[in-house]
């Protein structure tokens, strides 16, 4: 992902926050995720197949109202087993709990190949899930087809005879218990307690006497008020009780012989559980893919050669949650670039940023395999995308916003060869308006000698007119009757709402000579600025007109 | 009478809390579970664990170790299960994390010794209670303790039963009323308000102490606990507040520390989340309450029986029958001696 564009481009456009909205249910499922990698400009092919996979996995999948159900079902008993294997492949002889482990997830592939196989609408070939059915008899000898683990009797004949003498012997010490205690009753009139003690109070002096001679007991320690007397085993009882601890041993011998075949066995397996695992991932992420795609409303783009983008009604999905919060309504874009230049110009406020962030949003998802929120697209894959937010501040570097931006600019332009997207906001503007439109036109002339696809907003006057450059224009504010605007004002008493109302922030193909239009007058004083500045700035203009061109808005105006 | 009938058909989840080490809170457990096995009552064990320790020491704290049978369902710590002495067979493996493994459900094979080291929260022991419900227990007993340490309550549980005896006090009148004081906490008034106690619920979850005013939200103070700031929460306090919250325990400094800085506390109610939190002498809890400090829960822990053992470890004891009969006159619940009742039961297993 990083050779493909930078973690600061990576948030800024959204396709951070966009991932994360892609709901993965299992380990595995994230891994691929965190993995993923975009599709380059020689995989059209693969990335064409790839939505053809999903785009018929889709269909398998909203074909039934159960399938989505089924699947979440058996994704959502998967567990990383990863680290089970990883020992096991060292030669590590692995415990109870991982094989309880093992057993689940290993029954779930089966299961989950057995619903492939039923229901052929949804199993993708790559889909198709190695059998573990060996290892399953393994791990559940005894057919009882329940998901539980034990070291069961049935692994070896030794660990069943161990077992079968410890309950023998087991019966064997209650019953000399049993016998003893009945004879220390018998003899004494007393009875001992659980924890084999006798407590007798100091005044009955001859059951004191009595336990004093009985072999049976013997004397244990002296309390204010009475004497404790404690049960003293026969040598039967520590005879059988010395066999159990020798039985118990060799029961732990015999468990572990048996746990060092399982672990074998789950060896000879680990190509099958490995590649099933790849299997449960791609499976949990193509869901995810799905919803996603549900979530915002996405299409399956088409996907050509060689860079090209062309979007209709796209729509930047985070800011369209932002306002469907605030109870807002997004207006879609269309936008169709090519290799080469497109120049974006227009009013403040009229969404040049977000339309950058969009065009990158939507290329980017669409080389990740993702639907894309728009009504049709059409992307022809590049090699890297940088956006320039034109507010870089590199904090480490202690570059300034020019600074931070000439530094990345320096690494864009030498990368002439590369298919790359470059989108720039407001080009040079963090920096004197005479020397900043210098700069922005040898850059701007530039990237036309570039194979990839550029676009750059600015408010600079004099750059459309480069050679080889296409220019867009934010419709913005200029269908509207300006005093029709300042009485809905009036009404409001607040601007920027009324501003949002009116603007149209689709993008109209201009005259490459057409003048950046001129309409932050107009939107400072629709958002109230004081009108002595305002008529002075007009002033201001009258002269300035008959003056070459230049940046007309104060730099900070955005 | 043994316990399970107290708890059988009644509850299906029961604590057992013990006042102190050597109240008998093992032996309780244990009778349980030959109650339960003598009559096919087929038992779920578990018990809270001690969140935020390090590792050894929570291998070096008493857990009970208890002899368990054939068919109950056990939810204890991974590492803990691989070492029992016990055959278990491995039902679930849960998401519940403690420093020894996650906690697994199993079923006992074969009869044998198992620690009990369960989840430290109480949203994660309701949860493995209702799994070892699902699991065929009838009945899930959770081992409780009275303890700062853990951020779980018995309070989960439908019931509770109280381990107390001998070695509370050389006095038996002394234990009678420690123990009916215990009681008293346990039983104090649940929080009422709706809003406040979603207020208490979430100034728990982040483990602060929380001040709610008069028609506003929660005031949260950046303490951890309020071991030693009483003096801080005091002066926090207006004449609009209404509720201190305490996510972890109510010492008797605290209150001390915050009714010498502000005239406000009478006005204002003290929340804990159960009474197992409250370490409040009770001389000092009789002149608390005398001075206008009103203690609430979030929940109210319902005592259904006392469990007694009149031997104390350091060799001092209780004459049986007058201390049970004591007992009983003074709680008016069911009180059952662990040690006398223990020979009826050893009859009707060997006898």
């Amino acid at each position: 992902m990083m050779r493909f564009m930078d973690k600061k481009t990576f948030q800024e456009i959204g396709l951070r926050e966009i991932l994360d909205w892609v709901p993965t249910q299992t380990d595995y499922g994230k891994e691929l995720k965190s993995k993923l990698v975009p599709y380059g400009t020689s995989q059209v092919q693969a990335l064409r197949r790839s939505f053809e996979e999903l785009r018929k996995f889709r269909k398998g999948l909203k074909s039934s109202d159960y399938f989505l159900w089924n699947l979440k079902g058996y994704l959502s008993e998967i567990k990383d087993i990863k680290g089970s294997l990883e020992r096991v492949m060292k030669n590590e002889v692995l415990n109870e709990v991982e094989f309880f482990e093992i057993k689940n997830q290993i029954m779930v592939m089966e299961e989950l190949r057995d619903f492939f196989m039923q229901h052929p609408e949804v199993a993708l070939e790559k889909f198709a899930l190695a059998s573990v059915a060996p290892l399953i008899r393994a791990l559940d000898p005894d057919k009882s087809r329940v998901k539980t683990f034990y070291i069961y009797d049935s692994y070896s004949e030794a660990l069943w005879n161990i077992r079968e003498e410890k309950r023998t012997i087991d019966g064997k010490i209650m019953e000399a218990d049993k016998k003893l205690r009945r004879e220390i009753y018998e003899t004494t009139g007393l009875k001992p307690k659980l924890n084999n003690e006798i407590l007798v109070p100091k005044e009955k002096k001859e059951a004191i006497a009595s336990l004093k001679e009985s072999r049976l007991v013997f004397f244990l320690s002296e309390t204010f008020k009475s004497y404790v007397f404690k049960v003293s085993p026969t040598e039967e009882m520590k005879d059988l009780r010395e066999k159990m601890q020798n039985l118990k041993i060799r029961e732990e011998e015999e468990e572990y012989g048996i746990r060092v075949k399982l672990s074998q066995r789950v060896r000879d397996f680990n190509d099958e559980i490995q590649k099933n695992i790849q299997i449960l991932g791609e499976l949990d992420f193509s869901i995810g893919k799905i919803l996603l795609g549900d979530e915002i409303h996405g299409v399956e783009p088409r996907i050509v050669k060689d860079p090209y983008i062309k979007i209709r009604e796209g729509r930047h999905s985070l800011v369209e949650q932002r306002l469907r919060k605030e109870g807002k309504a997004y207006i879609p874009i269309d936008v169709t670039l090519e290799k080469g230049v497109t120049l974006i110009t227009g009013a403040n406020m009229g969404g040049k940023t977000i339309t950058l962030k969009l065009i990158a949003l939507i290329t980017s998802m669409a080389q990740l395999g993702l639907y894309v929120p728009a009504r049709e697209a059409t992307i022809g894959p590049v090699s890297f995308i940088y956006f320039s937010s034109g507010d870089e501040q590199s904090q480490e570097k202690g570059l300034s916003t020019f600074g931070g931006e000439i530094y990345h600019l320096k690494k864009i332009t030498d990368e002439k060869k590369e298919h790359g997207l470059v989108l720039i906001d407001e080009l040079a503007r963090g920096t004197n308006p005479k020397e900043g439109y210098a700069i922005s036109r040898g850059v701007i002339e530039h990237f036309t000698t570039l194979e990839g696809i550029s676009v750059v907003t600015t408010h600079f006057d004099g750059l459309s007119g480069i050679k080889d450059l296409r220019h867009l224009q934010v419709v913005g504010l200029r269908n509207m009757d300006p005093d029709k605007l300042k009485k809905e004002l009036e009404l409001a008493g607040q601007g920027i709402g009324v501003l949002e109302k009116y603007m149209d922030y689709r993008l109209e193909e201009r005259d490459p000579e057409e003048e950046v239009p001129k309409e932050a007058i107009m939107i400072a004083r629709l958002m109230g600025l004081r009108e002595d500045i305002l008529s002075r700035a007009e002033e201001i203009m009258e002269i300035e007109n008959h003056e070459p061109p230049r940046s007309k808005e104060n730099k900070e105006g955005e | 009478m043994g316990f399970v009938d107290l708890i059988y058909g009644k509850y299906r989840i029961v604590s057992v809390v013990g006042m102190g080490k050597n109240a008998g809170k093992t032996v309780v457990l244990n009778k349980i579970i030959e109650e339960a096995y003598e009559r096919y009552i087929s038992l779920g064990l578990t018990s809270i664990g001690r969140d935020g320790e390090r590792e050894d020491l929570v291998t070096k704290t008493d857990k009970p170790v208890i002899h368990v049978m054939e068919g109950t369902i056990v939810a204890t710590a991974q590492d803990i299960l691989l070492n029992s002495d016990a055959r278990l067979e491995i039902l679930e493996v849960t998401d519940y994390r403690t420093t020894m493994g996650p906690v697994v459900i199993c079923r006992v094979k074969e009869n044998g010794l198992v620690e009990l080291a369960g989840p430290g929260n109480n949203e994660e022991i309701r949860e493995v209670a209702k799994k070892m419900l699902i699991y065929g227990a009838d009945i899930v007993v959770v081992d409780g303790a009275i303890n700062r340490k853990t951020s779980a309550s018995p309070g989960v549980t439908e019931a509770t039963i109280l381990a107390t005896g001998a070695v509370v006090s050389r006095s038996m009148d002394r234990v009678i009323e420690e123990t009916a004081y215990q009681i008293e906490l346990f039983g104090l008034r649940a929080v009422q308000e709706e809003k406040v106690r979603s207020f208490a619920k979430e100034v728990i979850q982040e483990s602060c102490v929380g001040i709610v005013d008069q028609g506003d939200g929660v005031r949260k103070l950046p303490l951890k606990t309020a071991l030693s700031a009483g003096r801080i929460i005091g002066s926090a306090l207006t004449e609009n507040s209404r509720y201190i919250i305490f996510s972890g325990s109510l010492v008797k400094k605290t209150i001390e520390d915050l009714i010498a800085v502000t005239p406000y506390y009478k006005e204002v109610k003290f929340v804990v989340q159960d009474g197992t939190k409250i370490f409040i002498p009770r001389e000092d809890w009789i002149r608390f309450k005398k001075r206008g400090v009103q203690i609430q829960t979030l929940e109210p822990l319902h005592v259904l029986a006392v469990s007694i053992n009149p031997y104390a470890p350091q060799g001092y004891e209780f004459p049986a029958l007058e201390f049970l009969r004591k007992m009983k006159n003074a709680l008016g619940l069911p009180v059952i001696d662990v040690m006398l009742e223990g020979d009826d039961f050893h009859d009707a297993l060997y006898g």
